[in-house]
């Protein structure tokens, strides 16, 4: 009766093992275990149990390991630097020329005086990440993606306690550009973004970033003057997008939704293993993004209007730096399973058509 | 994979489980008696340890199974060494050696142990 309760609790230590090491090895393990134990132990010993979860943990952690060599993961890691390198170069285009294009709206006392040399060297830095990755200099890519995330720790970071409304602001444009680093740091064989994507789709992309930049700059060169938007002409506000007429917005916002659909459906039909990846390492940003957007919002609207920066507690911080890599952890797992089951299927289906033929 | 492998020094529990193999086939309790022995009862290999090991043995080609026997209705399988494991084995052996034989040398040229102090 003890032996076989000692069994049952050795069983349940041996679940810590992946599936692969059990269906083994387990029959051994149990009566390796079994024959070790002293006469009348109902219970694992200390350090039985210690060594069972250790082996079980390290095993679990090498089989997991193993699924990052898929060659899927290369591929999205692939594409994935290059498509995050081509958003950061069309955001830190977007900065300069709103700079640069003077905003009729705004009284001309507070326009902006020109570009932060910052600016530029950020389009350029990612242009580059984006061409160097593309033609196949990887590790030139890689380098200059890491430069950018440093960049943003050097002249970002340090305002985490005047400015802590900038510093979130931009935290999903850090996590894009640690996205884009690891994503080329990750490896593959040269120029693998272009032989996964083809010209085609590559050609959309960039598109789709330069029809977005161009629909905000135009929106922006064509709102109504300081003059006469203060003195009572109706204008059409819609978040960034301002007019003079309701349907001028409805055609930046069909202009924006096109490059956006065109963007989806680039990366949508791409090779279903592979899009799913790309999804599960974009996934935390917009995770982060989303916590901004949400949890954060009420934060950083009183924290403007106080007059002085409020500092957002430790468990908020807390939430920021651990939701984008759980979210990561979730869609690996979450592709893992999806992709076991379809596995599975597959074999089922086939061991199905045997058995008729049969 | 070998070959890199083959120039890092093998741990001490996977020393042990080899040795313990070149004797002769053994089940996984039987290597935990044997290494129990050939160590002076310093080594005490655990299931979880020594199952492990046996499984990165068996996946680098340096061990195989022998045969499978049902004893008292538990399954015991035992393993023997293959010529890749015995060749590594040899190899580690040699290794092991050439470096206690260099630090026996300097010690005694040194006089810091009796002649004869070490074997």
């Amino acid at each position: 009766m003890s032996a076989a309760e000692l069994e049952r609790r050795y069983r349940r230590l041996l679940a810590v093992h992946p599936w692969e090491h059990r269906r083994t090895y387990e029959e051994e393990m149990v009566a390796v275990l079994l024959a070790d134990a002293r006469p009348g132990q109902t219970r694992p010993g200390l350090r039985d149990t210690v060594d069972l979860v250790g082996a079980g943990l390290r095993a679990r952690l090498r089989v997991g390991a193993r699924g990052f060599t898929d060659p899927a993961w290369s591929d999205a890691a692939a594409v994935t630097g290059v498509l995050v390198a081509l958003v950061l170069c069309a955001a830190a285009g977007r900065s300069v020329l709103d700079q640069l294009v003077a905003d009729p709206s705004l009284p001309p006392s507070v326009r902006p005086v020109g570009p932060d040399p910052v600016d530029w060297l950020r389009v350029a830095g990612w242009a580059t990440v984006a061409v160097t990755a593309l033609v196949g200099l990887r590790w030139v890519a890689a380098g200059l993606a890491w430069t950018g995330v440093g960049g943003w720790l050097v002249l970002v970071g340090p305002g985490v306690g005047d400015q802590p409304t900038y510093v979130v602001d931009t935290l999903p444009q850090f996590a894009l550009a640690l996205v884009a680093a690891a994503a080329l740091t990750a490896p593959a064989t040269a120029r693998r973004a272009v032989a996964v994507l083809g010209v085609r789709r590559l050609a959309v992309l960039v598109a789709a970033c330069l029809a977005v930049v161009s629909i905000l700059t135009v929106s922006q060169r064509a709102r109504p003057p300081f003059q006469e938007s203060a003195s009572g002409y109706p204008v059409y506000v819609l978040y960034d997008l301002e007019a003079r007429s309701e349907l001028v917005i409805w055609l930046y916002v069909a202009g924006l939704a096109a490059a956006a659909l065109a963007v989806v459906v680039a990366v949508a039909t791409l090779a279903a293993p592979v899009r799913r990846r790309i999804a599960v390492l974009l996934a935390p940003v917009a995770a982060l993004a989303l916590l901004i957007d949400t949890a954060l919002a009420g934060w950083s609207v009183s924290t403007m209007h106080m007059g002085h920066a409020i500092a957002l507690v430790p468990a908020q911080w807390l939430m920021l730096v651990l939701v984008p890599p759980v979210t990561f952890l979730a869609g690996v797992l979450l592709v893992r399973r999806r992709e076991e089951t379809l596995r599975m299927v597959a074999l089922g289906r086939a061991a199905d058509r045997e058995h008729r033929a049969g | 994979m070998l070959a890199g492998m083959a120039d890092s020094p093998l741990r001490e529990p996977t020393f042990l489980v080899l040795t313990a193999l070149a004797e002769t086939p053994r089940h996984g309790y039987a290597v935990i008696e044997d290494v129990l022995r050939i160590s002076d009862g310093r080594v005490r290999l655990r299931a979880g340890t020594l199952y492990a090991v046996l499984d990165r043995l068996r996946a680098d080609g340096l061990i195989e199974v022998d045969r499978e026997e049902v004893v008292q209705s538990r399954l015991r399988r035992y393993y023997r060494l293959t010529a890749l494991g015995a060749t590594r084995l040899a190899d580690e052996v040699a290794r092991l050696r050439r470096n206690a034989d260099t630090a026996g040398r300097r010690l005694r040229a040194a006089g810091l142990l009796p002649e004869g102090g070490v074997a």
